[in-house]
């Protein structure tokens, strides 16, 4: 990730997402009306958050198959990130559903999974900083991250298709995507998907490259 | 995995076990006071609904102190005595296992105290109730829901105990790091617990019972592929 131009491409994508998410035309509907906007930023952000774990489950796994230098980090900085666009994405959505469901939160499989996907997350979090020596730690926290993005997945993907529910995409609801998202709304939800991931990315290159310096200057240090 | 050491490694919990009868004594106390200051604080407590929350939350509340006990307690020095012995997947069946029974134990003596307090108008009177009327009873199927239960419960939290016991302040991420992961199994449970509360049959649980099932498999797999990793020091 050396090269630098698809910074560039990010900037221009989160900008277009922006300008175009608030001025461009959106299908008037009953209940959703201007609201529909929010489908750029609080829909691309979860895919940002679910990417982002993922990239963490990636790293976990390789650092228990094949040890390789700094994989560690590299999974513990990528929950972080996908943490903080969780919660972005709580944020965002509790908004939604204030002026389309009437309230801040309901009862509802999918939201009170993303809260149950976050606890674990935390819980790694606090997991990695309760043990002391850095081996144990890593291999550890790898175990738990595994486990928990499988219990992620099952609570976000599997359950709410088994209930009843308000959100979108799950207990018979169609999703956005699927048949009913208009063609001007595709041209900049497909950008904002991407925009939004590469942003985390970005940001979760730039903490992995801190935390190497900075296992750098404290070896040097102790040498 | 040998059966052969499985089997024994019970057999040396179950000796362990009555070496210190306290801690047992202590778990059934634990879950028995838990569910009297539930009955004392909460008015409806004949509430079915209600009553299945409570049944369930104790039980998890119970379960993550037997789990606890299996990693945590024992000191290092016997953990690096196992490795030498058996394999690292034939110590977790085993605790797994054992687990098990404690916590249906555990399960039943919840049952019979929300059974014996809640009076005669919810819960499992109400079942009792059903199973006079209806012949058949739906007693069995409150029996399994309990036994897979059970089973996520003692292999999600055993498993998670034997990744507290590495920390340094294990009893607090016991629970923080088995909450998240327990709530799926645990609402599938309760809505199950519920179904049968209302008088549902085999038939029309079979789909709820086959989740619980699928998730019980997910969560064994899981464990027993990744307990290797955290064993070998």
């Amino acid at each position: 990730m050396s090269t630098w131009w698809w910074k560039i491409v990010v900037v221009v994508l989160l900008c277009y997402t922006v300008i175009a998410g608030f001025l461009g035309s959106v299908p008037a509907l009953p209940i959703l009306h201007e609201s529909i906007r929010n489908l750029y930023f609080h829909v691309a952000v979860m895919f940002a958050t679910i990417i982002l774990l993922t990239v963490s489950l990636f790293f976990s796994v390789r650092h228990l198959s094949a040890f390789r230098q700094h994989d560690d980090l590299k999974a513990a900085e990528a929950v972080n990130v996908g943490v903080l666009f969780g919660i972005l994405g709580v944020l965002t959505g509790s908004v939604w559903a204030k002026f389309t469901w009437g309230t801040w939160w309901v009862k509802d499989a999918k939201l009170n999974g993303t809260v149950v996907a976050l606890l674990a997350y935390f819980a790694y979090m606090i997991l990695r900083d309760s043990i002391t020596d850095r081996q144990k730690k890593a291999r550890i926290s790898a175990v738990y991250n595994i486990f928990a993005w499988v219990m992620m997945l099952i609570f976000l993907l599997i359950l709410p298709r088994m209930t009843a529910s308000l959100h979108p995409g799950s207990g018979g609801n169609p999703g956005f995507g699927t048949y009913d998202l208009s063609n001007t709304m595709k041209l900049v939800f497909y950008p904002a998907v991407a925009g939004w991931t590469l942003l985390a990315l970005w940001l979760w290159e730039i903490r992995v490259r801190i935390r190497i310096i900075n296992d750098k200057i404290l070896n040097e240090k102790n040498l | 995995m040998n059966i052969i050491e499985v089997t024994e490694l019970i057999r040396k919990e179950i000796l362990i076990e009555f070496r210190r009868k306290s801690s047992l004594g202590g778990l059934i106390l634990y879950t028995v006071s838990a569910l009297f200051i539930f009955f004392l604080t909460i008015k409806k407590f004949n509430d079915p609904a209600v009553i299945n929350a409570i049944l369930w939350i104790t039980i998890l509340f119970g379960s993550v102190n037997v789990a606890a006990r299996s990693f945590i307690q024992e000191g290092e020095g016997s953990h690096f005595y196992f490795y030498t012995l058996v394999s690292s997947q034939t110590l977790i069946i085993s605790k797994i296992i054992y687990n098990f029974f404690i916590i249906v134990m555990l399960s039943f003596i919840a049952s019979g105290a929300v059974w014996l307090w809640s009076g005669n108008l919810g819960g499992l009177p109400a079942l009792m109730e059903m199973h006079e009327q209806r012949q058949a009873g739906n007693f069995p199927e409150f029996l399994l829901i309990i036994l897979l239960g059970s089973t996520g419960l003692s292999t999600l939290l055993t498993f998670v105990s034997s990744i507290s016991s590495k920390s340094t302040n294990q009893p607090m991420l016991m629970a923080i790091l088995s909450f998240p992961l327990i709530l799926p199994l645990l609402m599938v449970v309760i809505r199950l617990t519920e179904a049968v509360f209302e008088g549902s049959g085999f038939s029309e649980i079979i789909k709820d019972i086959s989740i619980l099932a699928s998730l019980d498999i997910i969560i064994i797999t899981l464990a027993i592929i990744l307990f290797p990793y955290l064993w070998k020091e």
